[in-house]
């Protein structure tokens, strides 16, 4: 039957077919972590989490998604509407498409791009463009500061990580993503890049806006965070998109420092898994552990600390690499 | 400059009370900053009055609720005075024990209290559980786990149940364990000390001129303690220490308190020790009780600084007037000058950090 | 060479805070799964009045020691004249006046009141209620 069909019908129908995998497992990925993380804060601070709903509390997201999904939306007075709508669809498109270059196994790819890795670092840097128009669209004086801040933030961590994926780069010699999981067949990164680790985990961090960075959410103790006038499924949507975002900071960093997809006895795919999981729960432990810093520090340690600590790195991986 | 008015307001999502800022901020900085109080007036004075005196105990309770033990023990030591009663030794004893342990469940919610303030989650939940032991202690001695209602004119309600010291101390043995932990968590983490040091400096003539006491005076380099200065009950046959610091920081009024639960655990293991095992617990006033005309003030030290209360009486069996002088008061005083020039994020800090809580303020 | 040390102590502090949640996180929780699991609470934990009954009559003289000294007149006490004395008629506690001191119990001669342990006293239907006001 597929034979008569025009090879461009066979892609679009490919693509189409990819996209509602993609959007399927993230969805499904980002409840099954919301369940995860409420279970594992609870027994970091010696309790249960969620027991009641369904048996240990399984089926604690889906009654939440349910909540959300049969609420009324509600638009502000001098919102735009356009703008309005379109923030949260935009965040969640520009995290969903940087799924599509990522290798989940030594082959496995939905798109192997020649510009790997740069492709997904502009994308993510579009996320700030949706924050700020959500912020625009909302029509709040506080809102509006809380974004602006936001948005401070995510600019300048943008900066250390583009310096330590720089020094992943020299060492692998190619920017496409299945080069870089080859070129660690050897020795894994994280070793020979224990620095680089380092900063690119911590401005991951701030990237997502989780503690010990998150003041631009939980700003809502005094004044209002970028999505407080949303409500119903588009707060899920912004929600899912946060989770989202963990899982695909934590692929990048098991791509480009622990050598995703390789491993003795298992199949590629569930070492993948594994590594991903392990950087998930410690992004996790982090929110429950430390408490939170103040703009102006997180801005300082970014530019004071974090750059000159990059630029070093750097210069020391290119000085070896001419060496050796 | 342009500024705009900020209203921090009645509801806090910490557990200080209802207070109200008005704040007048440019940009992220405080111009000015003024309280609005009055939320939780209960008019506990003049309830006082036309209670008998047995009768008024339980409404110094909800004083302060954290500590409920801390805020009778004065109104019974003023009648006490005045009526001229003796209390037997192991009634004072009794009384020593329970009240530092109320100080030590203070301290510990406070210690909660902070964190959620500056952000994590955890040390709230680790604080509560700690104060959850006590209170358990406390149900099966007193029979209620929070407004004990224990304290009376001539000693106090119960003896202590039977396995009362063994209690107390498995309970001692493992806070010490915790505490380790805690340092382990907070003290010495990076992040906390970023926020806490060298915020909300209390200068040593600011303190002294509002009248500040307690553990936020001995951060700031004055070693003043009621227990030790003016002693009450039977404090001068005890031995322990009295932390202070010199910068009077938010970092330094934590450490304060940290060690005021070690001085505290060592008080308790003292009494424990040297508690007579048989002795009456109390010495019962007549049923038609007079008190001599006369007027006095009893200042103790409660948990966040000195309570003290003033007591008149004309002789009949109610009290002609009861004045209640809470530490939370003067010290919300110097909040206004300590705010100015500093951002909103510190100054939550700050507050959460003298340990005020509303009741007292309000009465 | 100070940076370097004060970077290396932060470092080592945020890891040894992390060490103690994770590893609070493999022990038993402290919560109780209520309601399925109760705890006894103790025999003189103070959560309601209950009279007290001796061959079918209550201990109850009337004196009105408890109503004189309660401090918020949350107890009532009825009387009537039979045989010329004064005998109970009706006794009313207010649950919702009472601040739970127990100076009433102390100063009761007889011990015809005290304290039971029955705290769950919400219910769905409005019978309930009045028949728990009946009883005490």
């Amino acid at each position: 039957m597929f034979e008569s069909l025009s090879p461009l019908t066979i892609d679009i129908l490919q693509s189409l077919l990819y996209a509602v995998i993609i959007f399927t497992a993230l969805m499904v990925a980002a409840l099954i972590l919301v369940y995860l993380e409420r279970k594992v804060a609870g027994h970091m601070q010696s309790r249960f989490g969620p027991m009641h709903v369904g048996p240990h509390g399984l089926l604690q997201s889906l009654a939440d998604a349910i909540k959300l999904l049969t609420k009324q939306p509600q638009f502000p007075k001098n919102a735009d509407k356009i703008v309005f709508i379109l923030a949260p669809i935009l965040i969640t498109l520009t995290v969903l498409l940087a799924f599509v270059a990522i290798p989940f196994d030594e082959t496995t790819i939905i798109a192997d791009l020649d510009v790997g890795i740069i492709y997904i670092l502009a994308l993510s840097s579009l996320v700030v463009v949706s924050l700020v128009s959500a912020a625009y669209g909302s029509s709040n004086k506080y809102s509006f500061l809380g974004a602006m801040r936001s948005a401070a933030q995510m600019l300048s961590y943008e900066v250390p990580i583009l310096f330590s994926i720089a020094g992943v780069l020299i060492l692998s010699e190619s920017a496409r993503m299945t080069a870089i999981v080859e070129a660690q067949s050897g020795l894994w990164f994280i070793i020979l890049q224990p620095i680089g680790f380092l900063i690119y985990f911590i401005s991951a961090v701030a990237e997502t806006n989780r503690t010990p960075f998150d003041l631009p959410e939980a700003e809502s103790e005094l004044v209002a965070g970028y999505h407080t006038e949303y409500s119903g499924m588009q707060f899920a949507l912004f929600f899912a998109a946060e989770y989202a975002n963990i899982v695909l900071v934590s692929a990048i960093a098991t791509v480009l420092f622990l050598g995703g997809g390789t491993g003795p006895l298992l199949p590629g795919a569930v070492w993948f898994l594994i590594k991903t999981f392990i950087f998930v729960l410690l992004i996790f432990s982090f929110r429950w552990t430390f408490p939170r810093l103040r703009i102006d520090q997180v801005i300082s340690f970014c530019w004071k600390f974090l750059v000159p600590l990059a630029l070093i790195n750097l210069s020391l991986t290119a000085i070896f690499k001419v060496i050796f | 400059m342009k500024t705009y008015t900020l209203n921090i307001g009645p509801q806090h999502p910490s557990t200080h009370g209802v207070l109200r800022f008005v704040a007048e901020i440019n940009g992220e900085e405080i111009q000015n900053l003024k309280c609005d109080i009055g939320f939780l007036h209960r008019s506990i004075e003049k309830i006082l009055e036309n209670k008998e005196y047995y009768q008024g105990i339980p409404y110094t309770d909800r004083v302060d609720y954290l500590a409920p033990i801390n805020s009778n023990f004065p109104l019974v030591l003023a009648i006490e005075k005045l009526a001229n009663i003796e209390v037997p030794e192991k009634a004072e004893y009794i009384r020593v024990i329970t009240s530092e342990l109320n100080r030590i469940a203070s301290h510990l919610l406070w210690f909660g209290a902070f964190n959620l303030d500056l952000g994590s989650f955890t040390p709230f939940m680790y604080g509560m559980r700690e104060r959850e032991k006590i209170l358990s202690i406390f149900e099966k001695l007193t029979g209620a786990r929070m407004l004990y209602n224990y304290l009376r004119i001539g000693g106090v309600a119960k003896d202590l149940y039977e396995k009362f010291e063994d209690d107390v101390l498995r309970f001692l043995t493992d806070l010490d364990n915790k505490l380790v932990q805690y340092n382990k968590l907070v003290t010495k983490n990076i992040i906390f000390k970023a926020r806490t040091q060298g915020v909300g400096k209390l200068s040593k003539d600011l303190a002294l001129k509002y009248g500040v006491t307690g553990p936020s005076l001995r951060a700031s380099g004055v070693n003043y303690d009621i227990r030790k200065k003016i002693p009450y009950s039977i404090y001068s046959k005890l031995e322990f220490d009295v932390p202070t610091y010199q910068k009077g920081d938010a970092y330094s009024r934590f450490r304060v308190r940290i060690n005021e639960i070690n001085e505290s655990m060592k008080i308790i293991r003292q009494c424990l020790i040297q508690i007579p095992k048989k002795g009456d617990f109390i010495n019962k006033p007549p049923v038609v009780f007079k008190v001599s005309p006369g007027e006095t003030y009893i200042p103790t030290e409660a948990p966040r600084g000195e309570l003290g209360i003033y007591l008149v009486s004309d002789g009949t069996e109610k009290p002609y007037r009861v004045k209640i002088r809470s530490a939370g008061f003067n010290t919300l005083n110097c909040l206004e000058e300590l705010a100015i020039g500093q951002k909103i994020a510190d100054l939550i800090a700050t507050f959460g950090s003298l340990d005020i809580i509303l009741p007292e303020v309000d009465r | 060479m100070n940076i370097i040390k004060k970077t290396i102590n932060g470092l080592v502090s945020l890891i040894e805070g992390l060490k103690v949640t994770i590893s609070n996180g493999f022990q038993k929780p402290f919560t109780l799964m209520y309601p399925k699991k109760k705890e006894e609470l103790p025999k003189i934990s103070r959560q309601c009045l209950q009279m007290n009954y001796k061959e079918g009559e209550s201990k109850c003289v009337a004196c009105k020691i408890c109503e004189k000294s309660c401090p918020q007149h949350a107890i009532k006490i009825e009387t009537e004249k039979i045989n010329g004395k004064e005998v109970l008629k009706k006794y009313t506690f207010y649950p919702e006046k009472c601040m739970y001191c127990g100076i009433c119990t102390e100063k009761c001669p007889f011990d015809a009141i005290s304290w039971n342990q029955n705290f769950d006293m919400a219910s769905k239907t409005k019978d309930q209620t009045i028949n728990y006001k009946r009883n005490s």
